[in-house]
């Protein structure tokens, strides 16, 4: 069985121009942890992901610590119990930024052909969604989404 | 019959020792100096090179391995790997905040100071990583520019790191390898450490900490800011401040009874280890130890095991006595002209190369020149010279220390690099300027 026959087919998107204000509606709307960002011509760009969003509430240093774990850390924030006015005028700040400052070119993506077992790799390595791009036109084919996953597992014969 | 495990063996192709081995030695500067490879690795090369090519025996070469610096090391390390657990560096830094009325220049101050302080008991790599992001958040939050800050905590890291026998790798070499205690080092560098860092707060406050300024909701946001939510865990925190007490108590009076700083180090990181385990399944035991295991620096460990052996097979050959020689007849055989020249000397060449490997070269170089000086108690000025030119030097540049490069990397990642130039345009003047406090110091103290 390939990526193919489990993705969702035509997910919920981005476009490059779309602010973040209205992605983080769309996040809300369709109850996802994160939304592939394509072209018109639905070639792939990268994913607007929660992680990216809930980083630019944080300060920057601690935003910054999942790209070099090893660095120093905060054990935790729990000294900045009053930070619910920061993190709304941060949110405020960036609402009319395009998403496409906020893309990660990074999320390794799959091909309609690839295994399932690449798909189950890659949620378990902590990707809740994983795009699926046509290797030929790169544009995007679909998402797998951990619920696809462990639904066709489940249930194929 | 078995092999004389002790002899060196037969050196390859008749080369000749002495110069075989500084050719290692060289070599092995060179490429740690080039950074193209992990400094760890290029350093057990060059010891088991030495020992390919019989310089030295392996026997000769495990003993030259200090093992007493290396268990304070890493003792010291286990330690600190489960204290900052508790949130008690992040305390202090928003404690010193708040303290300062959140006024932006008073924070510099404060966070000097801490810095300063902590880095004389701990790693100075260690203490950057625990003071510096809760530096950023402050100053992210106080919408000031972290740079002064971060210069500021590198200087005083480096600074702090200087006054005592644990605080930084050069003084922990020169301890043990010359058998100096911690209450010697507290006598002869704390007070001139203390001058130093005030100096240099000083500074840097009319360099920078005079012109920032930060809007009254911004000071407010600091005043937020709630310091004892900062300690995860009251239990821990506790345990660990009793264990380090312990061992800064080992470090001042356990040597009058023949009792080694490494092995005050490995009973507080031992003990520590069982107060932070007890009481939990053996499973959970487990993860717990491997974790603070892999917090020990192995890198740092390793490099200093291979450069032990490196620079013990270039002693072994002779070189280094030949060398104190010639720069004994350099100096004219005069001890002020020596120990300047060994201060200055240092300070110099710290900035631009790694202070480990030129100190664990210069101590037997040291030791070499006691008859010229009147044995070993002459040296003494030489040792604080080494000391100081060492640990300040490594200030002058963003490659003179380890910390300067942690500070660095944090600073990038945060979105705030500090490019070479700059920083050298300001450090390495403010490095000269904290040296000559420090010639000062031992003229007036040691070269009437």
């Amino acid at each position: 069985m390939s990526c193919k026959a489990i993705m969702t087919v035509d997910p919920p998107v981005l476009y490059p121009t779309d602010t973040v204000g209205e992605a983080v509606d769309r996040l809300l709307d369709e109850r996802v942890l994160a939304l592939p960002v394509i072209e018109r011509d639905r070639r792939y760009i990268g994913m607007f992901a929660k992680s990216r969003l809930f980083g630019l509430l944080l300060p920057a240093v601690v935003a910054s610590e999942s790209t070099v774990p090893s660095m120093g850390t905060i054990p935790d924030l729990d000294f900045l119990r009053e930070y619910l006015p920061e993190m709304q005028e941060r949110l405020r700040a960036i609402a009319d930024h395009p998403v496409s400052r906020y893309v990660d070119k990074t999320v390794p993506v799959l091909h309609p052909d690839s295994p399932v077992v690449a798909a189950v790799l890659q949620v378990f390595r902590t990707r809740n969604f994983v795009p699926v791009v046509d290797p030929q036109t790169g544009r995007l084919a679909g998402l797998i989404s951990t619920w696809d996953t462990i639904a066709k597992i489940r249930t194929a014969s | 019959m078995e092999p004389d495990a002790a002899a060196p063996i037969h050196l390859l192709f008749g080369l000749n020792p002495m110069w075989t081995a500084t050719a290692v030695l060289v070599a092995t500067y060179a490429v740690i100096m080039s950074e193209k490879v992990n400094r760890a690795i290029v350093a057990l090369l060059g010891a088991t090179l030495l020992i390919l090519l019989g310089i030295m025996s392996q026997e000769a070469a495990v003993r030259g391995v200090d093992f007493n610096t290396i268990g304070l090391l890493i003792g010291m390390m286990v330690i600190v790997a489960i204290t900052k657990r508790c949130g008690v560096f992040q305390f202090l830094a928003i404690w010193a905040a708040r303290r300062a009325r959140a006024n932006p220049a008073g924070i510099m101050i404060m966070l000097q100071i801490i810095t300063a302080v902590v880095s004389a008991f701990l790693d100075n790599v260690t203490t950057v990583l625990l003071v510096v992001p809760v530096t950023m958040v402050i100053t992210e939050e106080l919408g000031v520019s972290p740079y002064p800050f971060l210069v500021s905590q590198v200087f005083a890291s480096n600074i702090g790191g200087t006054a005592t026998l644990i605080g930084d790798p050069p003084n922990i070499l020169i301890g043990s390898l010359v058998g100096l205690t911690f209450n010697q080092f507290i006598l002869n560098l704390t007070p001139v450490i203390i001058v130093i860092q005030a100096t240099a707060c000083l500074l840097f406050h009319l360099l920078w900490g005079r012109r920032l300024h930060a809007t009254e909701q911004a000071r407010a946001r600091i005043m937020r800011f709630d310091a004892g939510a900062a300690i995860s865990d009251r239990r821990l925190l506790v345990q660990s401040l009793s264990v380090i007490a312990i061992v800064i108590a080992g470090f001042v009076f356990a040597h009058s009874f023949g009792i080694q700083p490494a092995t005050t180090a490995l009973f507080g990181a031992a003990l520590l280890m069982l107060l932070y385990c007890f009481g939990q399944p053996a499973e959970e035991q487990s993860e717990r130890v491997q974790s603070i295991f892999n917090e020990v620096e192995w890198i740092t460990i390793f490099f200093f095991v291979g450069l032990f052996i490196v620079v013990g097979g270039v002693e072994e050959t002779g070189l280094l006595k030949l060398a104190a020689e010639k720069l004994v007849a350099a100096t004219g055989g005069n001890l002020g002209t020596t120990t300047i020249a060994i201060l200055w000397s240092s300070a110099v060449l710290s900035a631009v190369i790694d202070n480990i490997p030129f100190v664990a070269t210069m101590i037997p170089l040291i030791h070499n020149m006691a008859p010229s000086f009147g044995g070993p108690e002459g040296l003494m000025p030489l040792w604080w010279a080494l000391s100081l030119g060492a640990c300040l030097g490594g200030n002058g540049t963003l490659v003179g220390a380890s910390a300067n490069l942690t500070v660095a990397g944090l600073a990038e990642r945060a979105g705030q690099p500090i490019r070479f130039v700059p920083y050298m345009k300001i450090a390495f003047p403010t490095m000269l300027a904290t040296v000559a406090i420090a010639n000062v110091y031992l003229v007036l103290r040691y070269l009437p």
